[in-house]
This record gives C-alpha cells, sequence and structure tokens, in this order.
C-alpha cells in the first residue's frame, strides 16, 4: 500500500480512530491526540505494517491500542523515574479520565464517561469496540489481541457492572 | 429485555461519539502534529545519544586520570635505574671461579697474593 493510499485508508477511519484513541487515554483528549499522532507516525513510517490477516479497521485500532499502552507504560516510568521523561518525551493518560483535559460532554454521556472509568481497562475496551465502533465481539479481540472467549467474558461482566454503576448514579 | 437494554447502551454510545466527532481534531492537523512528533521523538534521541556520550566520556576520563593501568593490571612503578636486570639463564654463564678472573690481584710485602 502506497503511503497515498494509507494515508487516504487513515483519513477515512480518522474519527472512529480518535474515539477509540479517547477511549484508550480515559477520554483524556490531549493524551489521546498524543496517541492517534504517534500510531499515524507509526503506520506512515512503515513501523507498523498491515499484513492483511484482519480489516484494516481491526489492524489500526490494534496498533493505537498498543501505543495507547507504550505511552502509559511511559507515563509510569515518568512517574518513578524523574529523569525518564525527559528522555522519554510526552505520555498519555493512565486509562482514568481526566477532569482538567476531558471533552466537554451532556450528562448523560458524563454519566457514562464516569462509570467506564469505574471498569478494569478490557472491559472498558471491550464495550468501546462493540458499543462504540459497531464491531463484532470477534473483531473486538482481534484488536486487543486476546481469544474470543475471553472477550466474550469481559463483555458480558462490563455490560452487567456498567449497567448496575449507571443504574446507581441514576438513583 | 436485553435487547432493549442493549439498545439503550447503544443509544448512550451513540450520544458519545457524536461528541468525540464533533471535537474531533482535522485529518491532516493531526498528520502536521505526527510530523512535530516525529521531531520530537530524534530530538530525545539525540538527548540520550548525547548524555549517554557525556557520562561515558566522563567515566572514561575518570579512570584515565584516577587508575593507572596497564594491559588492564594494576603495577607498580619501578625506579629501574636503582635496580641491576639479570637475566633468568645468567646463572648458565656463571663458572667456578669466575670471580678470580674479573678481581685484580695484589701482591702482600710477604710474597702473597691478596685477591
Amino acid at each position: 500500500m502506497s503511503p497515498e493510499d494509507l494515508a487516504a485508508q487513515l483519513e477515512q477511519l480518522h474519527a472512529a480512530a480518535f474515539g477509540w484513541a479517547l477511549s484508550c487515554c480515559g477520554w483524556d483528549r490531549a493524551a489521546a491526540e498524543d496517541v492517534l499522532q504517534a500510531s499515524y507516525l507509526k503506520i506512515l513510517d512503515g513501523r507498523a505494517r498491515f499484513g492483511g490477516r484482519s480489516s484494516f479497521r481491526t489492524w489500526v485500532f490494534g496498533v493505537i491500542g498498543r501505543t495507547a499502552r507504550e505511552a502509559r507504560r511511559r507515563a509510569a516510568l515518568g512517574r518513578w523515574l524523574p529523569m525518564a521523561r525527559l528522555l522519554l518525551g510526552p505520555d498519555a493518560g493512565d486509562g482514568r479520565p481526566d477532569a482538567a483535559t476531558a471533552l466537554a460532554h451532556a450528562e448523560e454521556t458524563a454519566r457514562l464517561v464516569r462509570a467506564l472509568g469505574r471498569l478494569p481497562a478490557r472491559q472498558r475496551e471491550v464495550l468501546h469496540l462493540v458499543f462504540y465502533q459497531d464491531l463484532t465481539i470477534a473483531e473486538a479481540a482481534a484488536v486487543l489481541g486476546v481469544a474470543l472467549g475471553t472477550a466474550r467474558t469481559h463483555y458480558e461482566r462490563g455490560k452487567t457492572a456498567l449497567r448496575r454503576m449507571l443504574e446507581e448514579t441514576e438513583r | 429485555m436485553t435487547n432493549d437494554r442493549d439498545r439503550a447502551l447503544h443509544e448512550l454510545f451513540g450520544a458519545l461519539r457524536r461528541e468525540a466527532a464533533a471535537g474531533a481534531p482535522e485529518f491532516h492537523d493531526a498528520l502536521t502534529g505526527a510530523a512535530r512528533h516525529r521531531q520530537r521523538i530524534r530530538r530525545a534521541r539525540r538527548r540520550v545519544a548525547g548524555i549517554t556520550a557525556a557520562v561515558a566520556a566522563t567515566a572514561l576520563a575518570l579512570v584515565i586520570l584516577a587508575w593507572p593501568i596497564t594491559g588492564g593490571k594494576r603495577v607498580a612503578f619501578v625506579d629501574l635505574a636503582t635496580t641491576r636486570w639479570e637475566a633468568p639463564t645468567d646463572f648458565l654463564l656463571r663458572t667456578p671461579g669466575a670471580e678470580l678472573l674479573r678481581a685484580v690481584p695484589t701482591f702482600t710485602t710477604g710474597g702473597r697474593i691478596h685477591l
């Protein structure tokens, strides 16, 4: 795939990719933009290559997810070693919503974001991919690099926990 | 029931998607940001290389200045002017009565030879 074709395909996916980056960074907009830029860079530089084993969208989401995890590890390292921040550059959010930089949400969606922030990362990711990105559970499993059964378990548990939290906050 | 509840979640996530899409940065801005990100990475790598080189050079200078080493072994300085070198095979050249050949004999008044 030529760089122009890659850029054109990425442009089509851009809004969805930004949503996924937001979810991976706990709805921290600045961190999500950094992760998205780093992911685009990997793809356009050829450090991440599309092998055609999944759909292009699934693959791009996988790259974004891995980049966000790397950024979180860097952020964790930066907290332990102050010098590492200087060497490794900016970091991403820790996967939990950050009130200061989070996107402005309506009351309903703010409740959803808060509830998602209380879920374990894997459950939050599977729910986002299925309900927000309209992927199947199998596609979500491919994005996250986990077995289908594992993704299904995260999906069911996450859905139950999310509903319970939303009902609790409604009362 | 379950489908209705799933639909409610879909609608909730759909509202979140619309909000996020409205606030998404332009694709070309993201690409420009990616180029800036690339420069940032290069600068960080140069910084790492610079710091590593400085640390290595300092360590090397300290080793050279504070720890005289020859061939990886610590040595003691010897003033060669105060020693007489003797080869390990010198004993082969020693012959019985060699001191007689190296000393000049003197004659005493009694007519005896004194070495």
